[in-house]
This record gives structure tokens, sequence and C-alpha cells, in this order.
């Protein structure tokens, strides 16, 4: 080992308590006579509280989501609820079909909801030459794109007040001679490591029915928050057809895990989570008519193929934890 | 959950508990923080930070439980909203009940630490993911080394420690400049 690693080694056991005996009081001496290392001691003992705090974070903003959720949940009550049913039912019957072929015409332009996001300018035609999934609002989601690309979409995507939704951009325009809005969010690809070191285990074990639990429980409401609330009681607490984790089984199989392992943020990633919230929809009566176009990473515009058209209707309230693409 | 209990959960790193107990405290930090010039947004970061060192406090050892935890984060946010509007230089625009009330142990806390802790954590979540979550899994204490070895897949023990120790090496020298050009400036 070089001679630079030996010192962070040893620095690094007397700050975790290994060192012991005269070999930490000859350790302690040279703190005291050599201003240099007792330097390097003091940026190590940093550094540990630096990584801690970076633990200590994540659990944070984890704990602040939840704490959301409960409150968005308190708020919307049963009315809210029982709003985006209705007004999903009737889009899809009023709305749903016209709307979406009415926007296939090319050309028209998607312009930055606020002035000061700088844009480039985006084909609708182009977005919707991508994929179209039909989802259900109210829960988690897992869509798998033509190209294979998986992306979980929580359910509290369309909550009102999520955190964190500062690393995503929304532009909107409406729709010359369309009552639909369209609604491009471009977001960053989070860090999504723990579920997916443990579905690559579960799939290198060929344990499939753990990868299968493990996927449904990543994207299972119950996970988020426990009600009380009777109303909430329409929201199946777990998937049971068999259909559903045949797919959610070869989605997970599907995945390239060496690629997710080396970087999440690389635009080869095959797998996303949306993340934050959709800032202009707070209030549930504003999904009607409204269609919700998702471009996987802006930072990648060559991935505009993948793009996910989302159409906020409850269609497949009791099913859809995977929608598959739908066929051209 | 009780204060005891938190300080117990917190200190056996089980902290989604205890933070889904602490985060009832939020509405009153939040409406201190609003009458104060803050947004919505400047509540939800003091309140976090103050989770932070209520944990930095419990696993240093050196905290005492002197009042409830709920006026323990009231005082720390206060003061770190405080130190956030001295920050932007609009010090004197504080409006309600921030300067009504005493709080001498958290007037007493060190914001050189806190700003230091603050580099040294940027530094961490700059390195590349690979590092930063080795680093994570290792000082969190949750996984052995042969675990941390398995679950990153390094082929032995040996060579995620070696790794471990050049990320570190890595992460002092960033520190190092950062702190360098901070206190340059």
């Amino acid at each position: 080992m070089r001679n630079e690693l030996e010192q962070i080694q040893r620095i690094d056991q007397y700050l975790l308590g290994e060192i012991q005996g005269p070999e930490k009081v000859s350790f302690e001496m040279e703190m005291h006579s050599n201003k240099e290392f007792s330097d390097q001691v003091e940026l190590q003992k940093q550094l540990m509280k630096g990584i801690k705090r970076t633990q200590w974070r994540e659990d944070a903003t984890k704990a602040y989501g939840k704490y959301q959720i409960k409150q968005s949940v308190a708020k919307l009550g049963m009315i809210g609820a029982g709003t985006i049913t209705l007004i999903g039912l009737t889009f899809l019957l009023t709305k749903g079909d016209s709307t979406t072929q009415e926007n296939k015409q090319p050309g028209t332009v998607i312009t930055p909801a606020n002035d000061s996001i700088k844009a480039d300018s985006l084909s609708i035609y182009d977005v919707l030459k991508g994929n179209t999934f039909v989802i259900n609002s109210s829960r988690d989601t897992v869509v798998e794109t033509t190209d294979g690309t998986l992306v979980e979409i929580p359910k509290t995507l369309f909550n009102d007040s999520i955190p964190d939704f500062r690393d995503s951009v929304v532009y909107k325009k409406q729709t010359e001679g369309s009552q639909a809005k369209i609604y491009t969010l471009h977001f960053y690809t989070p860090s999504y490591k723990d579920s997916l070191k443990k579905w690559k285990q579960s799939i290198q074990e060929k344990n499939y029915s753990k990868t299968f639990r493990s996927v449904v429980s990543s994207a299972n409401p119950k996970n988020y928050f426990k009600t009380s609330s009777k109303k909430h009681e329409t929201i199946p607490e777990r998937v049971s057809s068999k259909g559903d984790s045949d797919t959610i089984y070869k989605a997970a199989i599907g995945l390239n895990m060496e690629k997710m392992d080396d970087d999440l943020r690389s635009k080869n990633s095959k797998l996303y989570k949306l993340k934050g919230k959709i800032p202009f929809v707070n209030k549930a009566s504003r999904y009607k008519n409204t269609i919700l176009v998702f471009d996987i990473d802006n930072r990648n515009k060559s991935s505009i193929d993948t793009a996910i058209v989302i159409e906020i209707v409850d269609k497949l309230k009791q099913k859809s934890i995977i929608s598959k693409p739908n066929k051209k | 959950m009780t204060d005891q209990e938190i300080i117990e959960a917190i200190r056996s790193n089980k902290n989604d508990k205890a933070f889904a107990a602490l985060y009832k405290n939020f509405p009153s930090i939040r409406k201190m923080i609003r009458a104060n010039n803050g947004l919505k947004e400047d509540a939800e970061d003091v309140f976090q930070e103050s989770l932070i060192i209520l944990c930095s406090k419990i696993h240093e050892g050196d905290f005492i439980l002197t009042s409830k935890l709920g006026t323990f984060l009231y005082s720390v946010s206060r003061y770190l909203w405080m130190d956030e509007l001295k920050r932007r230089g609009r010090r004197n625009e504080i409006v309600s009940d921030l300067n009504a009330f005493n709080y001498p142990s958290v007037d007493e806390m060190s914001m050189e630490e806190e700003y230091k802790a603050r580099m040294a954590e940027k530094t961490i979540d700059a390195l590349g993911e690979r590092c930063k979550e080795l680093l994570v899994l290792f000082y969190s204490g949750t996984l052995k080394l042969r675990d941390i070895a398995v679950k990153m897949g390094y082929t032995s023990e040996n060579s995620a420690k070696n790794q471990k120790y050049k990320c570190l090496e890595m992460a002092k020298k960033q520190l190092k400049d950062l702190q360098q050009t901070q206190y340059s400036n």
C-alpha cells in the first residue's frame, strides 16, 4: 500500500477506536508534535462527520416525503379521491382519444412555462411517437417502454405537496384547437440504488419470487404510509393478478444491472424513477383534460423516443401496477 | 414515541421512526420561519438541518436532554434561521418572535463547526456514487465489511477496504481544496 494510503488507514483506525495501548499513545504524541499530521487527522474526522450527515439527510428527506404524503391525504380526504376518479373517468369517456389524436399533429412546439427557463423546441409529434401509457394516478406504477426502459412513477408525483421537485423543470403549452394541456416534465435521474441492489441480488440468486415481492413492495402504496381512513381501502394493498406478477417479473429480469451499477445518472441507465411533484397540479380538479408528457432525461435530448405520455385516468385502478406501452 | 425513545432510536440508527415522530414539530417551525420572511422551502431546509444537528449531538454523545425535543428543534431552527437571515444581510427584517426568546443552550451552538460539517458533507456528496455508497455503508456501521464487499461486488474484503481508503484520499484532497477556497475568500 502507498504511504499516503497507509497513513489514511492508520488515522481511520484511530478514529474508529481500533488503536489501543502504546500505539495509541504514540499516535497521539505524533499529533501533538506534528501539525501536518494533526491536520490530516482533523480532515479525516470532518469527513467521517460528513459521511454520517449524508446518511441522516437521506433519512430526513425520506421522512419528509412520508410526512407530506400524510398531510396531502389529510387535506384531500374523501372528496379529493372521489374527484380524481370521477374526473379521470369523465376525461376518458369524453376527451381521451380525441385529444391524443389531435396532438399527434406534427410541429406543435412546447414552449417553456417560465421565460427564465431555457428550453429546446420540441415537437409534440416527436414526443408522441414514443410510448403512451395509461396509468392510474392514485397508484404507484412501473412502466416499461418499448426499448426496455423501466420507469417507476410513484403516485406521489401527482400529489400537491411533495418535496424535492426543484430538480425538475416543467414546460407547458396549451395546444391550439385542443382542450388538452400538454406538460413536459424534465427531470434528473435520482439514485435508485438500494432497490436495484436488492433486485440484482435476487435475480442473480434466481430468487424470482423475492424479486417480484421486492418490485411490488417498492411500488406498493402501503409502503409509503398507512392510513386508518376507510376511504383509502379502495387502493389495493397488494397485487395478486398472475398477469401482473409475470409482467413485473419480466420487467425486473430485463434490467441491465451492470449499467445501473456504474452510474445511474448516465444516459445509458435503463431504470428511472420519477421523483418530485408536478408543481402546477395542486388541485385534483386540474387533472381534467390534462396529458402529462415525460421526457426521461433532459440532458439526453436524443432519448426523446423514450418519452412517455401519461393520461391521467382511473381506468386501471385495480390492476395497473405495470402498464405496457400501447401498441401503435 | 417518547423523547427518550426517539433519542434511543437515533442512537441505534433507526432514524425512520424517530424522524417520523419528530416531523410533528415541523408546522410550528414552518410558521415561525414564514412569519420571518422565510419561504416554505426555507422552513424545510432549516428543519432538516436541525434534525441533522440533533443526530450529530446524539451520536457525539454530548447530548443532554434539558428540554423537550420539540423545544430543542424549535430553538435550533430559530438559531439557524437567524443565522441564514444574517448571512443574507436581512437580519433587520426579523419581525416576530425570533428575538423574543432566549435559548441559551442553542445560542452557544458553534456555527463554525456547523459550517465545517456542511462542507465535509458537500465533499462526500460530490464524490462518485460508488465512493459515496461505500463510505456511507462503511461508516453507518450497519453492515460488516464482508457484506459490504459482497453487496458492492468487490472481489474481497481487502479490495473493498483499499477502495475505501482511496475514496477517503480523494475526499480529503477535495475537502482541503474546498476549505482553502472558502477561507481565502
